[in-house]
C-alpha cells in the first residue's frame, strides 16, 4: 500500500513504538493504583512520557495532561475557557474538534482569516477580531485539509498584548513543526498521539499552560478522601485507569521525533511534497492547492471528477488518500471548495520518493 | 533508625521528585503513604532513611514536596516547610 493518510494516522510507525505498546501491555498495570511492582513500573512508564513530551515541547512534566487524542483536549480546553454567548475568534480553518464544541458551548463566532496560503491576512483578521471584543482565542497551528501554516507565533503575541486567553490545535504541526508551550504563551496547546508524534490511536496530550476544568470526573489515585478534583495538574484533568499501553507506545514515538528531529522530519515532508507537486502541477486535469509555506498535507481536484471517487480508484490501485470535507468544513467554505471537498494527500516521514513516484505513475495511468 | 518522608500533591510530582533524587545517585521510588500521612485519603510519598538523608538532599526536594515528615520511635513528627 502507498499511505497517503498520515495527517489522519500515520500508519507506520517506528519499530520500537510497537514493542513500546506490546511491553507495556505485559508488565504494567495502572498508574497510582497501587504501590506494587506493576503499578509502579506503570508510573514510570507514564512519567518517562511526561519528560520527554516536556522536553519536545517546552514544558514541565505537570503539564503535560494525557488524553484520548486531540478532540479531547480540545474539548477540555474549550470548556475551560468559554462561557456560552463569549465572542471567539477563530480561523477559517478550523476544525469540527474546533467548532462542534465552540458551537454546543453557544459561543458567538468571528471568523479571522479565511484567504488561503495569506498568514499575513491571518494576522490582520485576527487583530481586527481582538480590536472588536473577542474574548477568546482558538486557532490551528496548520489546517488539515490545505497544509496551510497559520500564523500562530504572530496571532498568539496579539493575544498576550491584549491578555486574551489562547488555545492551540497542534493536530498537524506536533513533530513536523515546531510547537512549544513556553513561547507560544498559549493556556492550551492540544495534539494527538497518532499522527505526527507516531504514537498509537487512542493517544492524546494537551499542553496545559493554566489549569483547566475537568471534563471527566473520577479516581485519580490520589487525594480519595476529597469529593472534588484534585486541584493539581495533571490529575485534576485525568479522572479515571490510563491508556498506559498507548502511552508506553506513544513515549517510543515522542523518543523517535527527538532523536530524528522535527526539522529533519519537515525537510523530508518537504522534499516529498516537492516531488509530488511537480510532477501533479504538469497534469493538465488536476488542479493543485499549494502555497508558499506548508506542511506535508496536499489538496487537489480533478476536472470533472467526484473527489470521493478519485480516492476509491486509487484505493484500488493501492493508494490510501482521503477525499472529502476531512471534518473540516469551514476551511472548505473558506477556500471554496465545499461542498465537493477535495482528494487529500499527506506525507510522513514514513514514506519514501519510490512511493511518490509509484503513485505518480498510478495518477498519469487512471486521472 | 529514623525515617524521613515527603508527601507529594500528585504522583507526578512524587516521580519528578524521585528523578531529582536518582541524578545525586539515590535510587528511591515513590509508594503509598502511610495511614498518618493520608490527610485527603490515598497519597504518594518518598520514604528516606536517615542513612541517605542530608541537607542537600533536603534542598533537591525543595518546591516539589507538599510535607515533610520524620518516623522514630514510633512517633510520627511533622517538620515546617
Amino acid at each position: 500500500m502507498i499511505y497517503l493518510d498520515s495527517a489522519a494516522t500515520t500508519l507506520r510507525k517506528p519499530e520500537a513504538v510497537y514493542q513500546g505498546v506490546l511491553r507495556t501491555m505485559r508488565r504494567c498495570s495502572g498508574v497510582g493504583r497501587g504501590g506494587h511492582e506493576a503499578a509502579m513500573r506503570a508510573a514510570e512508564v507514564v512519567h518517562a512520557c511526561r519528560v520527554e513530551a516536556g522536553r519536545l515541547f517546552d514544558a514541565e512534566p505537570e503539564q503535560v495532561v494525557f488524553t484520548m487524542n486531540a478532540t479531547h483536549g480540545l474539548n477540555i480546553a474549550i470548556r475551560s475557557l468559554c462561557r456560552p454567548g463569549m465572542s471567539v475568534a477563530i480561523s477559517g480553518y478550523e476544525h469540527n474538534a474546533v467548532t462542534r464544541p465552540l458551537y454546543a458551548m453557544g459561543a458567538r463566532l468571528m471568523i479571522a482569516g479565511r484567504e488561503l496560503f495569506r498568514p499575513e491576512h491571518a494576522i490582520e483578521q485576527f487583530k481586527l477580531a481582538l480590536d472588536r471584543g473577542a474574548e477568546l482565542v482558538v486557532c490551528t497551528c496548520c489546517s488539515n485539509v490545505f497544509g496551510y501554516i497559520l500564523p500562530v507565533q504572530e496571532i498568539g503575541a496579539l493575544c498576550r498584548k491584549r491578555n486574551v486567553p489562547f488555545i492551540l490545535d497542534a493536530s498537524q504541526a506536533a513533530g513536523s513543526l515546531p510547537v512549544s508551550l513556553r513561547n507560544s504563551g498559549a493556556a492550551f496547546i492540544a495534539m494527538p498521539g497518532h499522527k505526527g508524534l507516531y504514537g498509537p490511536q487512542g493517544t492524546g496530550i494537551l499542553l496545559c499552560g493554566s489549569v483547566g476544568e475537568p471534563l471527566l470526573y473520577g479516581g485519580t489515585g490520589g487525594q480519595s478522601a476529597q469529593q472534588q478534583m484534585p486541584s493539581v495538574l495533571p490529575d485534576r484533568l485525568e479522572a479515571g485507569t490510563h491508556n498506559v499501553c498507548g502511552i508506553g507506545g506513544l513515549l517510543e514515538g515522542l523518543r523517535y521525533v527527538r532523536r530524528r528531529g522535527v526539522q529533519r522530519i519537515r525537510q523530508k515532508e518537504q522534499q516529498l511534497l516537492t516531488v509530488l507537486c511537480r510532477e501533479l502541477s504538469a497534469m493538465e486535469k488536476i488542479q493543485l492547492f499549494r502555497g508558499p509555506e506548508q506542511s506535508g498535507v496536499l489538496s487537489l481536484r480533478v476536472k470533472g471528477r467526484d473527489c470521493e471517487e478519485v480516492a476509491q480508484v486509487l484505493a484500488e490501485q493501492g493508494v490510501a488518500c482521503r477525499a472529502g470535507l476531512h471534518c473540516a468544513p469551514l476551511a472548505h467554505e473558506s477556500a471554496g471548495t465545499a461542498p465537493g471537498g477535495t482528494v487529500r494527500l499527506s506525507v510522513s516521514d514514513g514514506n519514501t520518493e519510490q512511493e511518490i513516484r509509484q503513485f505518480l505513475r498510478i495518477c498519469k495511468k487512471i486521472l | 533508625m529514623y525515617v524521613y518522608y515527603y508527601t507529594f500533591r500528585s504522583m507526578t510530582a512524587a516521580m519528578t521528585a524521585a528523578g531529582k533524587l536518582k541524578n545525586r545517585g539515590i535510587n528511591l521510588r515513590p509508594i503509598r503513604s502511610p495511614e498518618p500521612l493520608r490527610k485527603r485519603g490515598c497519597g504518594f510519598c518518598i520514604r528516606i532513611p536517615e542513612a541517605q538523608f542530608s541537607p542537600s538532599v533536603q534542598e533537591s526536594l525543595r518546591g516539589l514536596y507538599e510535607k515533610r515528615y520524620g518516623y522514630g520511635n514510633g512517633e510520627w513528627r511533622e517538620f515546617s516547610l
